[in-house]
């Protein structure tokens, strides 16, 4: 007897999202406070990529 | 570890019911969770408990690594208990509030935070997310490793067998056990981190002054602010890391948490955030006990402050003792951050990517991590590396990784369509947008005083 036998239906059922394949997670259209969110990450980037080229003339 | 004829019944029984052989073990994972879900008794009850807790507790742990271990050793040794006991009482919810969001996030879609990025944000922020994650994983397995050469010299380990060692604990531990075992196996590699606890008691501390730092909170006198800013800013560091949010969500996905174990994922989050609170909590009770005060020790490295530990009331059995809770935070780290590699690397190129995948299945799912951790373990090896320009290196990635990662992880709690009813509620937004201002300000500051501090 293999182990298959042995899982019920319910089983599955309640497996369902561990067996078939996860929710399609399509690419979200950038609006509202997200894209305001998404400037303020890239000002953030910028300016701390700024403040590592300072430091390191600041080492120099 | 599977032997040859149960491979074979499981890729037979896998090939049955037509899914991939890492779904089938984990399936076999699930029947146990649902036999124990089945079953009224409270013994029953409390084993589906043992039984679904795991990615809380590792990560959590895991958190508290050898620069944990040295940042609160060195804090307590700097300013005492007053100012950094309630602090770090504080980082517990903390903590909590930012992780609970990743067993949500991986329960409800099954997928891991960097595939999430990168099939819902684009391959510029999936590309940028995954590449300061391997970079930062990186550099910080360099200092895990530091940790475990640290403190197995104590016993006359060499450096480089530590190093070797502790590469290849961590390489077979993902290479060949499955799911379940890697985890259980790991709980008990994290369970060394309580050895901080009897610690602080055999150091017979003044209670009514730990007590008291309670009601006279105030912040130390006597030291410069920037080293103040440093310091705290190292401790909050400390408690949320970028590699932790990837971590927790991919294992949620790998153990196969339903939307039904969230409750409990939530509760083996929160123990996780108590446990590393209180081995925190020693660490600076211990140091601030029998270092704090001595002079000098404010400029103590670890090396110092164990060899005052070995003077002191623990002697070199407590000392010892510390030695390997040092060897074994970086062992623990190290297995969490080399996993949390191979689970993103995986999710954002669309590779097999569960620990229950055959090594010969899911090669480069595994050597990404793997060579992830041999090349900071070289690194290591390597005389008169610049470790301290490695260490600048792993915050100044960190602080401009940390406000992304965790941005997306809100933007992802606040997505309606993946998240359903499970989005974050408003007292949580409340609490996470907080906790992410005062991280993101944090880690300005943090970068600033170490890109600048003399």
């Amino acid at each position: 007897m293999t182990k298959n036998t042995i899982f019920t239906k319910d089983f599955f059922e309640m497996e369902k999202e561990n067996i078939e394949k996860p929710i399609n997670v399509n690419k979200t259209e950038v609006k509202g406070w997200i894209k305001w969110a998404f400037w303020a990450l890239r000002i953030y980037i910028v300016v701390m990529l700024v403040l590592i080229g300072m430091s390191f003339l600041h080492i120099k | 570890m599977f032997k040859t004829n149960q491979i074979k019944e499981v890729s037979l029984n896998a090939n049955m019911l037509d899914i991939p052989e890492d779904k089938y073990i984990r399936l076999l994972d699930r029947w146990k969770v649902y036999q124990l879900r089945n079953n009224s008794s409270l013994f029953r009850k409390f084993l589906l408990f043992l039984t679904l807790v795991g990615p809380g507790i590792l990560v959590m742990i895991a958190d508290n690594d050898a620069g944990g271990v040295i940042t609160y050793a060195q804090t307590g040794a700097q300013y005492g208990i007053g100012f950094f006991i309630p602090f770090l009482i504080l980082m517990i919810p903390v903590a909590y509030i930012v992780q609970e969001m990743t067993v949500r996030l991986g329960a409800v879609t099954k997928r891991g935070h960097a595939e999430m990025i990168w099939k819902r944000y684009g391959k510029f922020w999936g590309a940028f997310s995954l590449f300061d994650l391997v970079v930062a994983n990186i550099l910080t397995l360099i200092t895990e490793f530091i940790g475990m050469a640290t403190g197995l010299k104590v016993f006359g380990v060499p450096a480089w067998l530590s190093v070797i060692g502790g590469f290849v604990v961590v390489s077979s531990v993902l290479i060949f056990l499955k799911y379940y075992t890697w985890e259980r196996i790991a709980l008990w590699i994290a369970a060394g981190n309580l050895v901080f606890v009897p610690l602080v008691i055999l150091a017979h501390p003044d209670w009514s002054k730990v007590i008291s730092s309670f009601a006279t909170w105030h912040i130390p006198h006597g030291s410069s602010f920037s080293t103040f800013i440093y310091i705290i800013l190292a401790n909050l560091g400390t408690t949320i890391a970028p590699w932790m949010l990837f971590f927790q969500q991919s294992s949620v996905v790998d153990k196969g948490l339903a939307k039904i174990d969230i409750p409990q994922g939530q509760l083996d989050t929160f123990i996780g955030s108590v446990i590393m609170g209180i081995v925190a909590i020693s660490i600076v009770i211990l140091t601030g006990s029998l270092v704090f005060g001595l002079p000098g020790a404010s400029g103590f490295d670890i090396n110092h402050i164990m060899f005052v530990l070995s003077k002191s009331r623990i002697g070199q059995i407590g000392t010892d003792l510390f030695a390997l809770g040092l060897a074994e935070a970086g062992l623990i780290a190290a297995i969490a951050i080399t996993a949390s590699t191979s689970w993103a690397t995986g999710e954002a190129l669309d590779l097999e990517r569960s620990i229950n995948s055959r090594f010969s299945k899911a090669l480069p799912f595994y050597l990404s991590g793997i060579l992830s951790s041999a090349l900071a373990a070289t690194v290591v090896l390597i005389p008169h590396m610049p470790l301290g320009l490695l260490n600048l290196a792993v915050q100044v990635i960190a602080t401009i990784f940390m406000p992304a990662a965790m941005l997306f992880l809100l933007m992802l709690l606040n997505d309606k369509e993946i998240m359903g009813d499970y989005v974050n509620k408003p007292w949580q937004n409340i609490a996470a947008f907080t906790i992410v201002g005062i991280l993101i300000i944090a880690n300005m500051l943090y970068g600033y005083t170490v890109m600048f501090h003399k």
